[in-house]
């Protein structure tokens, strides 16, 4: 290691005042960094400072997606590979998924230290999230050069021209979700997408919406059990099939205090409610239309409901930033999605539009929880 | 009633001092830093080669002339040192103990009720004890006649290595500390407030009449006087007022009234993990650092802070002691860069988090150094400061209020409540490294100036 230091001291002068890359210090930090812990002392109290910082705290939601991305890449290698060995079922998802997780990765850090060097300030470590997240709501199936341009879309239009990350409004990988969603419709829905082996197969959520009749889960039929689902053996975006992969990942995010838990149990809350409610006013109506029917423990397997409620509505950043904000956006997230399944047979994937609608009004929610907050105060002081 | 509070850390370092107590006394020089006092102008009294009684003024304030900064110790007029834009940077005083002392009226214990509150208020200005008093909003030397709504007296601190409260009160006579909140009666139409810990249990303290007595527990910042303010007479808006004290500086004006002479001694703590004789020492004001480690073994690249580790000041060996600081601070100033830290599995790094193995084992004290441990990034609120944020104050929208200079939302936010030392641990923990008590001065400075 004494090697690397020495390399890098030895380059640093380069890289600083009038060094012939001075232009390039951001990417100089981002190395030096990486690989040491950074040289900055403290100049104001207090004079210590936890050891904690963002390079740990963003390493560790990816750490977070492992289990979801590793299970991923074997449920798109089963269908390469049905019936092979474990190991080579994972293996022939590999360059399926690689790729498009290494096109997120060049492509959005190209735009990330483009904008540090004009910026002149350091490599933000948001983007090793969206990064990973992006391929993960991405169908299998996607083309390369579209995961570059939603990438780019994301990345630029979601977070950099805000400011960049800590700035910006939405989730840039929904950004870039909803982008190719709304240019490319047939990349990233109907049965022909989820699958790489040709054969059209519409994801559990698509057959129960598109299906008309009263009992959803009938819909199903043997197909898909929620055991099914809740493992993950379903069509779906690679990151999100997997129930029980996300779980895992919600329990690390949530013993290392970094995913909120009050944005989780909120949209778990909501999205239970209103499930329920839609059952009953199905019921109450005798509807046709079978997602009122659908209960709430398959609207937690199925599509992308647990996706996003542990990866994409906890987004610190984008999510409302009051405690008691976070359950009222929390809520919403969970109500908006199982609405939009129930109501827009179109789209039945509901949870992109649900946080990027909840994106939105989270100032909102923490305006009014600040509102509130300050008529407390002056109740307190009148007393 | 006792203050409890939940949401806070006690920081757990190597350092600690121990509970004995050595005299330092001066030597050839002491120096008086005006920096030591916000918002002082100062004015100079004296010039280079001139002779000071002990007590004498030095300096005054020119927005308050009357309030006189004075001589620890009785010398001669060495060195006036001026810096950019000549601001005074120090006074540099030759010792010499021979050209006496500056002294007052006596008075007995229990006459001192009878004075007039502006006679008391001249004597506190002209014997240089009155700087001791500041005042909530802005932490600033409190403002002669006009009378606070309460006044609170500090016993010990909750931030690393604070003076240990048995060890103060077993220096100053019970007479001095009744004198002195006697004299601070007359000061305020409201109550004084002394707020110590729960569980020193002392009869110095019990025996104390004419005042309301509270206890405080929990971890830091449950000591500090912004928490006990704010659930004993919160701080309602910028024109309300109360004036805090040390408890120290209350036994010493009382000595003052009681005996006529003044003194300016005062117990601090020499603690860190990188200074050998960690323990309380008796020390006047103005005393050079250098004096008071003078016996002792400071480590090579150390810094030192005068005061606690959380909201001292960074000093060196040739300066005095805080005006304030009731602690000096020596940690290590070199920092290891580690190989690939950010994902290592840490179980030696102090955090708040938990992303370290460290979380599994709580209790044990670290050494930490003067690392930032990170670079600085945008705000990214993960709830991590509201864990250390015990007042009722929403600390991630009141720093964008700040940064947005929008006072008004600041001010409804309950800023004049707030001061930097109550916000330390939120900078301490915060993984954006946000300077969180630079935000919040900047932010009271704004709402002094404009609010």
């Amino acid at each position: 290691m004494k090697f690397l230091r020495n390399l890098l001291d030895k380059v640093e002068p380069n890289f600083v005042g009038n060094g012939k890359y001075a232009k390039f210090h951001p990417l100089y930090e981002m190395a030096d960094t990486f690989l040491f812990t950074p040289a900055d002392k403290t100049e104001n109290g207090p004079y210590i400072r936890d050891a904690v910082d963002l390079k740990r705290v963003m390493s560790f939601v990816v750490l977070a997606m492992l289990p979801a991305l590793f299970f991923g890449i074997f449920n798109v290698g089963r269908q390469v590979n049905p019936d092979a060995p474990i190991i080579d079922i994972f293996l022939s998802g590999l360059p399926v998924v690689l790729p498009i997780i290494l096109v997120s990765y060049v492509v959005g850090g190209f735009w990330e230290m483009l904008f540090s060097v004009v910026r002149k300030h350091e490599i933000n470590e948001g983007f090793l999230v969206t990064g990973i997240l992006i391929p993960l709501v991405m169908p299998p199936t996607i083309p390369l050069w579209m995961v570059a341009i939603a990438t780019s879309f994301g990345v630029v239009i979601g977070k950099e021209i805000f400011g960049g990350t800590g700035y910006n409004i939405f989730n840039p990988a929904l950004v870039a979700r909803a982008f190719i969603f709304f240019a490319y419709p047939g990349a990233i829905s109907g049965d022909k997408v989820w699958t790489v082996d040709g054969v059209s197969q519409a994801t559990p959520l698509l057959k129960v919406a598109s299906d008309q009749g009263s009992r959803a889960v009938e819909l199903l039929g043997d197909k898909y059990t929620w055991w099914d689902m809740f493992y993950g053996f379903i069509p779906g975006s690679i990151g999100e099939t997997s129930t029980l992969a996300i779980i895992i990942g919600a329990i690390f995010l949530l013993i290392t205090r970094i995913g909120n838990w009050r944005i989780m149990a909120g949209t778990l809350l909501g999205m239970v409610l209103t499930a329920k409610l839609a059952n009953y006013f199905g019921e109450a109506v005798s509807s046709s239309n079978s997602m009122l029917f659908l209960p709430a423990e398959y609207h937690l397997v199925m599509g992308g409901f647990a996706f996003g409620l542990v990866f994409m509505a906890t987004d610190p950043v984008s999510a409302a930033q009051t405690d008691r904000g976070r359950w009222i956006y929390g809520f919403l997230i969970g109500f908006m999605c199982v609405v939009i399944r129930a109501i827009n047979p179109a789209y039945p994937e509901g949870m992109m539009m649900a946080i990027l609608f909840a994106n939105a009004f989270s100032p909102l929610i923490d305006y009014f929880v600040m509102k509130s907050h300050i008529k407390q105060r002056l109740k307190r002081f009148a007393a | 009633m006792n203050i409890h509070i939940r949401k806070g850390h006690d920081l757990k370092l190597v350092g600690a001092p121990a509970k004995s107590v050595q005299d330092i006394n001066d030597s050839a020089f002491i120096k008086l830093h005006p920096s030591d006092f916000p918002g002082v102008k100062p004015k100079l009294l004296v010039k280079v080669g001139e002779t000071l009684k002990k007590g004498q003024a030095v300096f005054n304030d020119k927005n308050n002339p009357n309030i006189l900064f004075t001589s620890p110790n009785a010398g001669i007029v060495e060195d006036i040192y001026f810096g950019e834009r000549r601001r005074i940077e120090f006074i540099t005083i030759r010792v010499d103990e021979n050209a006496g002392e500056m002294s007052f009226d006596q008075y007995a214990l229990g006459k001192i009720y009878e004075l007039d509150p502006t006679d008391v208020t001249d004597i506190l200005c002209k014997s240089g004890l009155w700087p001791a008093l500041r005042r909530r909003p802005f932490s600033k030397i409190a403002i002669p006649h006009l009378p606070p709504k309460a006044i609170f007296i500090s016993t010990m601190s909750t931030a690393p290595f604070a003076a240990d409260l048995e060890v103060i009160l077993d220096k100053i006579p019970k007479d001095n500390i009744q004198a002195g909140i006697n004299v601070l009666q007359l000061l305020t139409t409201g109550s004084v407030n002394l707020v110590s810990p729960k569980k020193v249990i002392n009869s110095k303290l019990s025996e104390l009449q004419n005042i309301q007595q509270h206890t405080y527990s929990g971890p830091h910042p449950s000591g500090n006087v912004g928490i006990h303010v704010s659930q004993i007479d919160p701080i309602k808006n910028k024109d309300d007022s109360i004036w805090y004290i040390s408890i120290q500086d209350v036994g010493l004006i009382g000595n003052l009234f009681l005996t006529g002479k003044q003194n300016y001694r005062k117990i601090i703590t020499v603690a860190g993990s990188s200074i050998a004789d960690r323990m309380h020492y008796s020390v006047n004001r103005g005393t050079l650092i250098s004096d008071i480690l003078s016996k002792n073994k400071v480590e090579k690249d150390s810094r030192i802070i005068s005061g606690d580790v959380l909201s001292g000041s960074i000093s060196k060996l040739d300066n005095a002691i805080g005006y304030y600081h009731e602690s000096l601070t020596v940690i290590p100033d070199e920092i290891n860069r580690e190989f690939l830290g950010w994902i290592g599995p840490g179980l030696s790094k102090y955090s708040l988090s938990y992303t370290f193995l460290s979380t599994l084992f709580p209790k044990r004290e670290k050494v930490l150094s003067t690392a930032m441990n990170g670079g600085k990034r945008a705000i990214l609120p993960i709830g991590a400061i509201e864990k250390v944020m015990p007042l009722d104050i929403l600390p991630t929208m009141l720093l964008k209020s700040i940064i947005a200079n929008d006072i008004e939302t600041m001010e409804q936010l309950g800023i004049y409540e707030c001061d930097p030392e109550d916000f330390a641990l939120c900078s301490f923990t915060d993984a954006s490294k946000m300077d969180i008590t630079g935000i919040i001065q900047d932010g009271l400075n704004l709402a002094e100036a404009e609010g």
